[in-house]
């Protein structure tokens, strides 16, 4: 109360009142992901406080930058259990990058300097401050209250070093000496805004480049390199160079278990090498043994590999490009578009394939996409054509549903201008839809895209696949069969408008309703119930075992098939490239600067 | 797959003195289901720093991969692993004896002579000792009085640890 007290007719602070913390908290990762900049959130002391902790857990396994800091009762009554105490120190202590208890009002100053410092450098992450209710109301007795100094002797995150330098000649060694490479750009490409730097290092190596959940937009999808997600619910033919490369570069990603499937197959087990760069050395090696490790910031690393390529390339005036591979990454691409699917399902409703087909016909590249958590993630994730970096945000480490509402109300105040499109599912919109007062009281417009499958898809979806159709707690439909809530009437509860809609030929109409109403707008679309988002791996299995539909099952084989292996079919697959055309893609960036 | 060999590390680390450090470090142990077989702190040679020993078993990308999470704390300063053949690794134990009758007083007093332990406390009734060495003296020590039935209580103060010769371990 104090300190919203003191806010309140501030100019300077935008203070977006939530409905519920954990809203609150996964508003500000939203925020932090469309700007770039860092998150903030404040809550009251207890309930207000352990309410935001889902947002801490996410925001820490995401590396997103947010200073959280709630009330505490009076120092005094600390550890007495007073009303409304609640220990966050030791509640947050697992799920933040640091965290603080403020006991006197001189530490204020320092305190929230440090925790914006450590939050934002570094692999960012979520810093926590406590601050009790007697230090908010105290004077502060210092003549300068925030220190010009920050003075953390065990804080010194490497960003760059020399030893970089030379790994970037050994890894440079390596991928000149590969056949099948293949980069995997994770959420460290994002944080360390190294986009224009992947961009030249990809266009020079023409090396394919397949994304992580977080690491997609960093490179658009239109862009001829891009193969587009891997892991658990990725494109075949992104999980098929991963799984043939020689050589993985891992820029900014660590390797989680829904990337990597099955360890024992993953590349760096036998023939292949793996080359990882992380700005956290904890990353590496942790999950999968490592070949190359680089620590180091990516865009600071991607600068040091563009530097030493443009200087062999002066010395030896030879283009250091593998062709053939870069020649037949590019017809794989092209031969596995996504297909305009005008059939409905089996039950009449509309499949949730023909809605991403829609929303990439409407989608601008400024527009931001957010995702809920589950099958409508990996729909977008696998499907929508992303193509600005921050102009997609989803909750991926710790896969949290009801983030993506939130989350999308933080990246519509970040980016007005920006139409911003909630993807999610019935289940979880329903998390927090209590968020939908906020958008009308402060007159937020997203554009609500509701895939009701009357399921918890996903989970409904594993049912199905591994445990015999057994539907335990994961159907929302009524005894009788109804369905509620009735999202168009939530609407108008709210006061806005809203639309259902059964048949595929209505989606186009819908999202162009949708986009062009003033106001936010909600589009229920009735999804055939027992869609499943496909190709998955089964738990456990290798990147190159998919569980896909019958007239998909043929594509990807096709191109083991064709995968040239031997010398003699590398040579046939060989393009020239002009000196001329490899020369000016490579200095392009310095003729225009 | 071949099967990496275990064994023991201490682990030595210069934090800052502030509260709730020890826990952070401890429960960054059992999050990530390191094994801790002792740990001792105390105040270091430097101002507001603080010294904290962990013994620990593992294989030895496990131990890195602790050495790493553990300087990922911001309140950690430094961190070093350290081996029985490059340091001074030692435990002091207090124990208290039973003495039930004249043999088994003479025999615990021998004992106590040939593991150079020093009496801190007697009476007809019972011996209270103090011993320093690597744990795996203290281990046999106690050994021996179990078998005999001697054994009362014993404190152990968990490993110290320095390296050897001029260098240190920390900032300078």
């Amino acid at each position: 109360m104090p300190f919203y007290d003191e806010i309140y007719e501030d100019p300077d602070i935008r203070s977006i009142l939530m409905r519920h913390e954990q809203a609150a908290g996964h508003a500000a990762e939203g925020f932090a992901v469309a700007s770039g900049k860092l998150g903030v959130v404040m809550t009251t002391s207890g309930p207000g406080a352990t309410n935001i902790i889902t947002a801490l857990a996410n925001a820490f396994y995401d590396s997103t930058p947010l200073l959280a800091f709630s009330g505490q009762v009076p120092t005094k009554l600390i550890g007495n259990d007073a009303f409304q105490e609640a220990d966050l120190i030791g509640s947050t202590m697992a799920i933040t990058k640091h965290n603080y208890l403020a006991k006197n009002v001189n530490d204020v100053g320092r305190i929230f300097k440090e925790a914006i410092h450590i939050a934002t450098t570094g692999r960012p992450g979520p810093v926590f401050i406590d601050l009790p209710k007697d230090v908010q109301l105290a004077e502060c007795s210092l003549k300068s209250p925030i220190p010009s100094k920050i003075n953390l002797v065990g804080y010194n995150p490497v960003s760059f070093s020399n030893a970089v330098k030379r790994q970037v000649k050994i890894a440079l060694n390596i991928i000149s000496e590969a056949q099948y490479p293949v980069i995997i750009a994770g959420g460290g490409v994002l944080l360390a805004n190294a986009f224009q730097e992947l961009k030249q290092f990809v266009d020079t190596l023409r090396i394919p480049v397949v994304y992580t959940l977080k690491g997609k937009g960093v490179l658009s999808d239109d862009h001829q390199n891009v193969l587009g997600l891997i892991g658990m619910h990725g494109r075949k033919r992104a999980n098929f160079a991963v799984s043939e490369a020689d050589v993985v570069i891992a820029i900014g990603c660590r390797f989680s278990d829904r990337i990597t499937g099955d360890l024992q197959k993953f590349p760096g087990q036998q023939n292949s090498k793996i080359i990882h760069i992380d700005i956290d050395a904890a990353e590496i090696g942790k999950n999968v043994p490592v070949d190359l490790p680089i620590v180091s910031d990516a865009k600071l690393a991607l600068e040091e590999f563009n530097r030493q390529i443009q200087k062999k390339i002066k010395e030896t005036q030879e283009f250091p490009m593998n062709s053939w591979w870069y020649k037949f990454i590019k017809e794989l691409k092209e031969s596995s578009g996504i297909p305009n699917v005008t059939t409905s399902g089996k039950t009449g409703k509309i499949l949730p394939e023909k809605i991403m087909y829609e929303l990439n016909e409407i989608l601008e590249p400024d527009d931001i996409v957010v995702s809920e958590v589950g099958q409508n993630q990996m729909y977008c994730g696998h499907y929508l054509n992303i193509r600005k970096p921050r102009t997609w945000i989803t909750s991926g480490g710790l896969g949290t549903m009801g983030f993506g509402f939130p989350a999308s109300i933080g990246a519509k105040v970040a980016k007005p201008e920006s139409e911003v499109w909630l993807v999610a599912g019935d289940g979880s919109f329903q998390m927090n839809l209590a968020e939908l007062a906020t958008l009308k009281q402060h007159n937020i417009k997203i554009n609500i895209i509701i895939l009701n499958n009357q399921y918890l898809g996903m989970v409904r979806q594993w049912q199905e696949l591994f445990n015999e159709k057994r539907y335990a707690g994961t159907c929302l439909q009524c005894k009788n069969g109804e369905y509620w809530p009735d999202f168009v009437k939530l609407a108008t509860a709210y006061g806005f408008k809203g639309l259902r809609i059964n048949k595929p030929s209505e989606v186009s109409m819908a999202l162009k309703t949708c986009r062009s109403s003033k106001e936010s707008f909600i589009v229920e679309m009735m999804i055939e119930p027992e869609s499943n988002a496909l190709p998955m791996l089964p738990p456990g299995g290798a990147l190159n075992t998919f569980i896909s539909r019958k007239r998909e099952k043929k594509s990807i084989y096709d191109w083991y098939r064709r995968l040239p292996r031997s010398e003699s079919e590398i040579a046939d697959y060989k393009v020239e490239i002009s000196k001329e055309d490899a020369f000016s893609v490579y200095f392009e960036k310095e003729v225009t600067t | 797959m071949v099967m990496e060999s275990v064994s023991e590390y201490v682990i030595v680390l210069l934090v800052e003195d502030h509260p709730g450090v020890t826990m952070k470090i401890a429960g960054m142990f059992a999050r990530r289901g390191h094994n801790m077989k002792s740990f001792t702190g105390a105040q270091s040679e430097q101002k507001g720093l603080s010294k904290i020993v962990i013994k620990t078993e593992g294989t030895k990308e496990q131990v890195e991969q602790i050495q790493k999470q553990m300087n990922k704390l911001i309140e950690v300063v430094k961190v070093q692993v350290l081996q029985p053949d490059n340091s001074v690794i030692r435990e002091l134990a207090l124990i208290k004896l039973l003495i039930k009758d004249d043999l088994t007083h003479q025999k615990i007093l021998s004992m106590i002579e040939i593991y150079h332990g020093k009496v801190l406390d007697a009476n007809l009734k019972q011996v209270t000792l103090e011993i320093v060495g690597n744990s795996e003296k203290i281990d046999a020590f106690l050994d021996i009085m179990r078998n005999m039935n001697v054994l009362r209580e014993v404190s152990r103060s968990g490993n110290v640890a320095l390296l050897r010769g001029t260098e240190s371990v920390f900032l300078h």
